[in-house]
């Protein structure tokens, strides 16, 4: 009797929190097979992608915003290609070492990072998307780590402000000038704390 | 008649004493519970829960087979949690534990606790490694415990765990016991949960945990069923 009503109990909570949950859109991130990508995107993107290891896809769904993203290493490099939900090129992203940017690049960087307390650089990834090229010619370029019309550094990094830290995804150009930055909310350890 | 009687009388005795001869086996132990995260300051969180435990057995008799579960604990317990940076967390706690609610008044268990949490993240895995003082006292003995955990997460759908998505938890701790009336003990315990993020403040967790206690004389293990629900505040 005890278990029955505990579990009619957590069935109640679920079923309240998932109605909850259905009014609210959230930016989310869903594994998908290559099937069910657009077709256009696959016939861009298919014969870069021969030699590559580990490709995955994904949906990626947002207020306003929906769109595809595929995932794989080449050349011992993680790349990500993203596209518009009607195949369009948004941008080519391959993660690297921080370490691997250009001294002067890296110097302009950090010299924006100065302006917090301490910061700790987490993750680095080049962008590169396209003014006028085409999605072939920017991919071509990206794979080959060649420079793109747009080229931009997207870095994860800790920050710490007033005793507090704060993470932010941040963007800089190709000369390591400050464009923009969002806060990264990380996931919640309360489960593996306690 | 008076022989009759007797011999029915001896009879019932009989059925009664035959009937008391019981087996019990323990099927499963099922911990239940809820807790509830928030942040006071930036690097200041507090963590408030409570749980209990109940033990689901058949018993079986020459008769009959029962299964039941019997509640052996109630408990509350809060956290308070120092950020020293995003990888590096201290928390002191206390619990308070209601053992045997069901007998009586049952009997007492105070235990402080002091802990490390170092996290870092091995592509999308969230790898935590937990190291645990904990101060024991029950009605009857004082406990030293020294734990280490290592626990590792994933969410399943994509690089990042987006509301409405599933993900997977798995751990092993280990745990040494120096109890003040008993021999020292080792113990073992290995989990594998799953859960699911229903909204950013809110997911629910299923785990399965083994047990090995005291591995290095006579053993004992248990299967245990962990449920959990967790609420952010903020």
């Amino acid at each position: 009797m005890i278990f029955k009503a505990t579990i009619i109990f957590l069935a109640a909570i679920c079923f309240s929190f998932c109605l909850l949950a259905q009014e609210k859109k959230m930016e989310r991130e869903k594994r998908i097979k290559k099937e069910e990508m657009p077709a256009v995107i696959n016939n861009i993107l298919d014969k870069y992608i021969t030699k590559a290891k580990k490709v995955k896809y994904f949906e990626e769904t947002d207020i306003g915003h929906h769109s595809f993203e595929v995932k794989f290493f080449l050349h011992h490099n993680l790349y990500s290609v993203e596209f518009d939900d009607t195949g369009n090129l948004e941008d080519v992203e391959m993660k690297l070492g921080f370490h691997k940017l250009e001294k002067d690049l890296r110097k302009n960087i950090t010299s924006h990072m100065r302006r917090y307390d301490q910061f700790k650089i987490k993750k680095t990834q080049k962008q590169f998307s396209s003014g006028s090229q085409t999605a072939e010619q920017v991919i071509e370029l990206a794979l080959q780590n060649e420079s793109t019309e747009i080229v931009r550094y997207e870095i994860i990094v800790e920050t710490k402000t007033n005793k507090s830290w704060t993470t932010y995804e941040m963007l800089f150009d190709r000369q390591g000038n400050f464009i923009s930055q969002k806060e990264v909310i990380g996931r919640l350890e309360d489960n593996i704390l306690y | 008649m008076r022989f009759f009687t007797t011999l029915i009388f001896c009879m019932w005795v009989a059925q009664k004493a035959m009937a008391q001869v019981q087996t019990v086996k323990t099927r499963f132990v099922w911990e239940g519970g809820a807790a509830l995260n928030y942040k006071v300051t930036d690097n200041w969180s507090f963590n408030t829960s409570i749980g209990k435990r109940s033990v689901w057995s058949t018993v079986e008799t020459n008769a009959d087979e029962d299964f039941s579960g019997e509640l052996t604990f109630l408990e509350i317990n809060h956290f308070a949690t120092y950020r020293f940076n995003p990888s590096l967390k201290a928390s002191a706690g206390y619990k308070y534990r209601w053992r045997d609610p069901t007998e009586g008044f049952g009997e007492y268990e105070h235990r402080f606790t002091q802990q490390v949490a170092y996290t870092h993240f091995k592509e999308i895995v969230r790898l935590v490694s937990r190291l645990r003082l904990e101060q024991r006292i029950r009605n009857e003995s004082f406990a030293m415990r020294y734990r280490y955990r290592l626990s590792a997460d994933l969410p399943l759908s994509g690089e990042t765990l987006d509301a409405r998505e599933f993900y997977l938890v798995g751990s092993n701790e280990i745990l040494f016991e120096a109890v003040d009336v008993e021999e020292d003990t080792w113990e073992s315990r290995t989990s594998a949960s799953i859960g699911y993020l229903f909204d950013p403040n809110f997911k629910l967790e299923i785990s399965l945990t083994y047990r090995l206690e005291n591995f290095t004389g006579p053993t004992e293990d248990f299967l245990f069923i962990n449920t959990g629900v967790f609420i952010n505040l903020n």
